[in-house]
């Protein structure tokens, strides 16, 4: 057992001589624990979406996606409570899409599973099936109709940053505790036995956001 | 790094954290005769050094990838009017006679969890058994928080750990978040939660 917890250090406010860090411009992140980031958030009123201020959190998002180098992040892991993300669509062109209100409806029964991680989860991954194909309808970043279906990774992640919307990190859907892992440990999988923690786990695809120094 | 001159801190094996699958197995028994044994007692003392590297009230011989079933607890002492000191106790083949029906809810950290804390319900009270570091075989009860750490401590040689003992994901969270309990509302993440300090049990 540890001692009682004591104050986060470097790495979430870094101080020193260090380069001006990219992220001092950001809002900070929320993480596990957070109950805000745990709390259902609200639809953003489509006459909002045009707004300088919305226009502004849009930049920010998009900001946050290239510093943290991630792959989708959602607006209440900036601390705002509405219902928009941003995410990489890696089946176009590396375009980066941005949802406002979406709607998702699973188109089969089927999952795919995937080693996900998650900015409000530093230091660990899970293990985690979702379904396989959605379709999507919401607006986009100019409050236009935006529909799309999605597929594997493209459709894990989405969902992924869906959940953030509705209060849920990727903890709370490991069908099994031991699929969450230390990163450093998943670092080592070559070393596992066949099987752990689940099957097909030591080779499955590592959807987690893109490491970037 | 520091300007300070520091005693070296003593060699330690690493940390074996969650994920590696070694963690997650039953650990074997140590041979009785064994214990009294340079070897074994050297391991003892690497246990030691390594809790105290690493900043633990307990550590399981697991932890550092030897596994095997003993662990070494702090306990704290009250003694008359003098400030509490801390004994280390060393439990070897430990067994849990007798549990509670009792249950109670405490915030656990773990060294093989990093950053993250967890409010874990477990009984309240124990009857324990088991060879101590002088190969003598201990009975003791215990309740409250010492219970709590040696359920703790003893959960590893099965190969728990406490996020596999949380019954809602909601109770599993950042470290830093117990800094600013303040905020949090009444009930989050469950009843009597908030209010309840590290170190400290809440009856059910």
């Amino acid at each position: 057992m540890t001692h009682p917890p004591t104050p986060p250090t470097a790495g979430i406010h870094p101080e020193g001589d260090a380069p001006p860090d990219p992220r001092a411009g950001l809002p900070p992140l929320l993480t596990l624990g957070d109950f805000r980031l745990a709390q259902p958030s609200a639809p953003v009123p489509p006459a909002e979406i045009p707004t300088p201020e919305f226009q502004a959190r849009l930049g920010v998002l998009l900001l946050a996606l290239e510093v943290y180098g991630a792959n989708g992040v959602a607006a209440p892991q900036l601390g705002w409570f509405q219902r928009y993300f941003v995410m990489r669509d890696p089946g176009g062109s590396g375009a980066i899409l941005t949802w406002i209100n979406p709607v998702a409806t699973p188109t089969t029964s089927e999952q795919v599973w995937y080693w996900e991680g998650c900015l409000s989860v530093p230091g660990y991954k899970a293990f985690v099936g979702r379904a396989a194909a959605i379709a999507v309808t919401g607006l986009d970043a100019q409050g236009q109709p935006l529909n799309r279906t999605f597929r594997g990774w493209e459709s894990h992640l989405f969902q992924h940053e869906f959940d953030h919307l509705d209060g849920i990190l990727f903890p709370y859907r490991v069908a099994d505790p031991r699929h969450m892992v230390r990163t450093e440990e998943l670092d080592r999988r070559s070393h596992w036995p066949k099987d752990w923690p689940a099957t097909g786990a030591g080779s499955a695809p590592i959807r987690a956001f893109r490491s970037k120094a | 790094m520091s300007d300070h001159e520091e005693t070296p801190l003593p060699e330690v094996p690493p940390l074996v954290t969650l994920g590696d699958p070694r963690l997650a197995r039953p650990s074997a028994p140590v041979d009785p005769k064994r214990i009294s044994s340079p070897e074994f007692q050297q391991r003892l003392n690497t246990l030691a050094d390594a809790m105290a590297v690493y900043l633990g009230i307990g550590i399981a011989a697991p932890q550092i990838g030897w596994f095997e079933r003993f662990f070494l607890v702090l306990e704290e002492v009250q003694e008359g009017e003098a400030p509490p000191h801390h004994i280390l106790h060393a439990w070897i083949n430990p067994e849990i006679t007798m549990v509670s029906k009792e249950q109670g809810w405490a915030w656990e950290g773990c060294l093989s969890v990093p950053g993250l804390r967890g409010w874990v319900r477990r009984p309240l009270s124990i009857a324990v058994r088991g060879y101590d570091a002088g190969g003598n075989l201990v009975s003791r009860e215990f309740s409250g928080w010492p219970a709590r750490v040696f359920q703790h401590e003893y959960d590893h040689l099965d190969g728990y750990l406490y996020p596999y003992r949380i019954s809602d994901p909601r109770h599993l969270m950042m470290t830093e978040h117990l800094e600013h309990r303040e905020a949090w509302p009444e009930d989050w993440p469950a009843p009597g939660a908030r209010d309840t300090l590290p170190g400290m049990v809440l009856p059910e």
